[in-house]
């Protein structure tokens, strides 16, 4: 087993779906200064990225929109993956490692994990957002550990995920997409001949979705509350369901990922969520024992 | 924290450097574009002639601060609205 295969093996094992290799140096083509892996890690030559579902199929199938952040996925166990995998490669091959960079300031990421994730192969920006798209998978929650150990990369995959064909089908009949569909707020673009010809992505609007119960809303809503003249409706704020729960999800650190509206009905996310195929295999096990 | 930002220098500059943020991202194909807008805080300081430190702080407070007080609230609503419409047929 080469070290590449063993340290994905170690990935697998640990709970992730996929996990790929990038190289620094392609890393380093698009990322600006202070935003690259030997930024973090004086020498880093490859970044190993994990992926996995960002919530249970099942909370897509809730009424509830809640469901979504209260049964976050990847999101709880990638910390631990990319430690054991840092640890790992410290411990057997004596190369440095982080199992994380430091935490974003204010909404700008240190590390973008979404070209990580590219240039590890792992799939390709969507017009949703830009977030990366796995043909199998479908949207991936990410985690990455960054090492000076030089490994061979897997470099990008060469045919877009992204637009599906039968959202092609939908441009051309309506100049729409399921995404740019339910959330044109945040989302704007075209196709062009089976591919995305542009697209824009407002960060400002998403993240009152997607980081809907975190710091910032907290923070904007203790800032009207103090401001408040009226006692009783400082009260209400301060004391109502909104500011408790923004509280209850900055304490359990469940911060991002509330979202996922502009996905509901991406057909690569669809089938990806879908059960039935497994559904079927495990019958077919059972049936055969 | 670095130290705290003038409010003479909030003002002046908070929607500049938003837009010059990420909070904008524009895309060529599945390439992000990054002449004008989505740089860094050190990118946006060289081009306003600002401390790195002071164009973090604008960033942060105006990334919260530039959004409707209700954005929040709302948004929450949305999404209600969004997970019950797309059962709706099947509970009534």
């Amino acid at each position: 087993m080469t070290p590449e295969e063993e340290i994905k093996q170690l990935g697998i094992e640990r709970g992730a779906k996929l996990v790929g290799i990038a190289s620094v140096t392609d890393i380093n083509r698009y990322a600006p200064l202070g935003h690259r892996p030997d930024d973090f890690l004086i020498g880093a030559k490859s970044v190993i990225v994990f992926a996995g579902h960002p919530v249970t199929q099942g909370a897509w199938r809730s009424p509830d929109h809640q469901a979504i952040s209260a049964n976050l996925d990847f999101f709880r166990i990638r910390g631990g993956i990319a430690l054991a995998v840092a640890k790992f490669i410290e411990s057997k091959y004596g190369y440095y490692a982080l199992a994380d960079t430091p935490p974003p300031v204010g909404l700008n990421a240190s590390l973008s994990l979404k070209l990580c994730a590219e240039m590890a192969g792992m799939g390709t920006r969507s017009m949703a957002g830009g977030v990366i798209l796995n043909r199998e998978l479908g949207v991936i929650n990410l985690a990455a550990c960054v090492t000076t150990m030089p490994l061979i990369a897997d470099g990008p995959v060469k045919e877009p995920v992204c637009p599906h064909p039968s959202c092609v089908e939908l441009w051309e009949k309506r100049r729409t997409t399921p995404c740019l569909e339910v959330c044109p707020e945040c989302l704007s673009g075209e196709l062009e001949r089976g591919r995305i010809k542009w697209m824009r992505y407002d960060r400002r609007v998403c993240s009152t979705r997607a980081q809907n119960l975190s710091p910032g809303s907290f923070q904007r809503l203790l800032l009207e509350g103090i401001n408040e003249p009226d006692s009783e409706v400082r009260r209400s704020m301060l004391l109502g369901s909104f500011s408790r729960n923004a509280l209850q999800a900055i304490a359990s650190g469940a911060v991002v990922g509330q979202c996922g509206e502009c996905l509901r009905n991406c057909p690569v996310c669809m089938r990806a969520r879908s059960l039935k195929g497994k559904n079927a295999e495990v019958k077919q096990s059972v049936g055969n024992s | 924290m670095s130290k705290y930002v003038s409010p003479e220098l909030y003002h002046k500059y908070k929607h500049q450097v938003l837009e010059m943020s990420p909070a904008i991202q524009y895309y060529e194909g599945t390439t992000l574009q990054r002449e004008t807008s989505c740089l860094t805080d050190r990118e946006i300081a060289d081009r306003l002639g600002l401390d790195v430190d002071d164009v973090t702080e604008i960033r942060c407070i105006a990334e919260i601060d530039l959004l409707p007080a209700d954005a929040w609230l709302k948004s929450e609503n949305w999404k209600r609205e969004k997970a019950q419409r797309a059962f709706g047929s099947r509970r009534k």
